[in-house]
């Protein structure tokens, strides 16, 4: 029944390493992809 | 002592690592973040198509203009202003964007009809085309699913133009000349879409330009037509009138034959005299020889008469036979011959002259009417003249107009084949998407700190005099040196 002592300061879960990169991966995919539209947009 | 010395209202020097500490601590995100952003931007440049940009000058050349008489354009009740060079740009571009222009190069290049693929170069050069262009088709095929959600084939010919429509730039910078650019897959393709196009535009616009001279002339053409035929046709009329009353002109006629009544009725006058005077002479004959045949009836009475003689005396005296002479008998009787020979030419003369007298009275007493008829028609047919010879100048304005030899818009140059593609630009993509790239990223662990979402990156490091939480599993080992480091 007794808290168990310093889970309060805990730092929150993390999701693995890989994962990170692959979303990290992701959002850059996703952000040259915009950039590629917006140029050829503009003609280049 | 450092906390005395620093300035009140400055940043530490501890704040200032502060603020770079998540962009230290979540580097490797920042880097994977970029390093995709840039890698995937430069192979989307490979799966692009590549571009070439061909062009050609045009020359706006202001036209002259033939006109007879002083007219004004007008807009709206008031006159139409000039138009600058944006609006004349963006009526030649919209002109070449239209797909009566769009679809005559179309056809003339046969742009709908797609061109055969020959894959060459290295095996893997040939696989990287061809799967290029199979995930191009079930893009595609993919899209138009999701668009319509059914698959619609469509006309190569509208779908030609439509790309040729997205491909076409008209640049102008204040001037006469006009840039009209062209981007296709190949370059000497965009070359002759340049080429063509400017022929076409040039040609279209001698067109337009030609087409309402030709509607105008039309109809004034149908217009001169009736007011000729209307000439026509009152002309004749005149000239029936003058022929049919046998008159070149009525004032010189009625001048004339009034001078040949009056000379007639002069004569008449003459004639009426000189038959009074026959009259008289052919009377006193008359006289003259009934005395000679009482003389004669007297001196030698017949005898069935002499017992009348008796009884009535005569009613001449009495004259001796041998004064009457045969010679004056017969001269008497020649005479009295004459005179009535004489008298019955002068009457029929005279009759003759009444009759002619009587001829031109009538035909005087025609030549008003016919002259009311003429001045009406006269009337007329200067009326019309004057709407002929107005419409006239507009159709000789409209025929000019019509049969105008030049263009508005001349092609200065062909169009030279380009040598390198002018899309995509690797290293525009690269740079750009690595810039967005990096601000994303930074942005985004800067955003993610603040809030204190740890599920991607590592909470701030908080000032606590307690022992460190211990590592949760599974947390990357950098991670977890970093955060002891922050820590400690």
């Amino acid at each position: 029944m007794a808290e168990e002592p310093g889970s309060k300061q805990r730092a929150p879960r993390r999701l693995p390493g890989v994962v990170r990169l692959l979303i990290a991966a992701m959002f850059g995919a996703l952000v040259a992809v915009l950039a590629s539209y917006l140029l050829r947009k503009i003609g280049f | 002592m450092d906390r005395q010395e620093q300035v009140p209202g400055s940043p530490s020097p501890g704040a200032r690592r502060d603020v770079w500490e998540p962009l230290v601590r979540e580097r490797g995100f920042i880097v994977a973040f970029v390093l995709s952003a840039v890698l995937t931007a430069l192979a989307l440049t490979y799966v692009y198509s590549e571009k070439y940009e061909s062009y050609t000058s045009i020359s706006y050349r202001v036209q002259e203009v033939t006109r007879f008489k002083a007219q004004q354009n007008e807009a709206v009740g008031s006159p139409a202003p000039q138009a600058p060079f944006k609006v004349i740009g963006q009526t030649l571009f919209e002109v070449v964007r239209s797909d009566a222009v769009l679809g005559d190069v179309v056809a003339a290049l046969h742009l709908d009809e797609k061109p055969p693929t020959v894959y060459e170069g290295p095996w893997y050069k040939v696989w990287y085309e061809k799967t290029k262009d199979q995930v191009k088709e079930i893009g595609r095929d993919a899209w138009m699913l999701m668009k319509y959600g059914r698959f619609i084939e469509g006309d190569p010919t509208q779908q030609a133009i439509q790309d040729l429509r997205e491909n076409i730039k008209v640049t102008n910078r204040d001037s006469y000349i006009f840039l009209l650019q062209v981007r296709d897959p190949y370059p000497d393709r965009a070359a002759k879409i340049a080429d063509h196009l400017g022929k076409v535009l040039a040609d279209w616009l001698l067109e337009f330009d030609r087409q309402p001279g030709r509607s105008r002339a039309d109809q004034l053409g149908a217009l001169l037509e009736e007011k000729r035929a209307a000439m026509d046709k009152l002309r004749k009329e005149i000239e029936s009138l003058l022929n049919d009353n046998r008159v070149a002109s009525v004032p010189l006629e009625t001048e004339r034959l009034t001078v040949n009544l009056s000379s007639l009725q002069l004569e008449a006058s003459r004639l009426d005299s000189d038959i009074a005077r026959a009259k008289a002479r052919q009377s006193s004959v008359e006289g003259k020889l009934a005395i000679k045949q009482q003389i004669l009836g007297a001196g030698a009475p017949p005898a069935g008469a002499a017992a009348g003689a008796a009884q009535t005396p005569p009613a001449l005296p009495a004259a001796p036979v041998e004064y009457v002479q045969p010679d004056d008998f017969r001269k008497l009787a020649s005479q009295q011959v004459f005179e009535g020979v004489d008298l019955t030419s002068l009457v029929a003369k005279r009759e003759a002259l009444q009759a002619s007298i009587n001829a031109i009275s009538a035909r005087l007493g025609k030549l008003p009417a016919i002259q009311t008829r003429l001045d009406t028609l006269k009337l007329a047919l200067t009326s019309i003249e004057r709407d002929y010879s107005l419409l006239n100048d507009s159709y000789q304005e409209a025929a000019v107009r019509a049969t105008s030899p030049v263009s508005e818009v001349r092609v200065l140059y062909p169009a030279v084949v380009p040598t390198g593609p002018v899309a995509p630009i690797k290293v525009y993509h690269v740079l750009l998407a690595g810039g967005l790239g990096l601000l994303f990223a930074v942005g985004l662990v800067y955003l993610l700190s603040y809030l204190g979402i740890g599920i991607l990156f590592s909470p701030p490091p908080r000032a606590q005099s307690g022992p460190p939480a211990p590592a949760a599993a599974g947390e990357a080992p950098a991670s977890d040196g970093e955060e002891a480091r922050s820590h400690g």
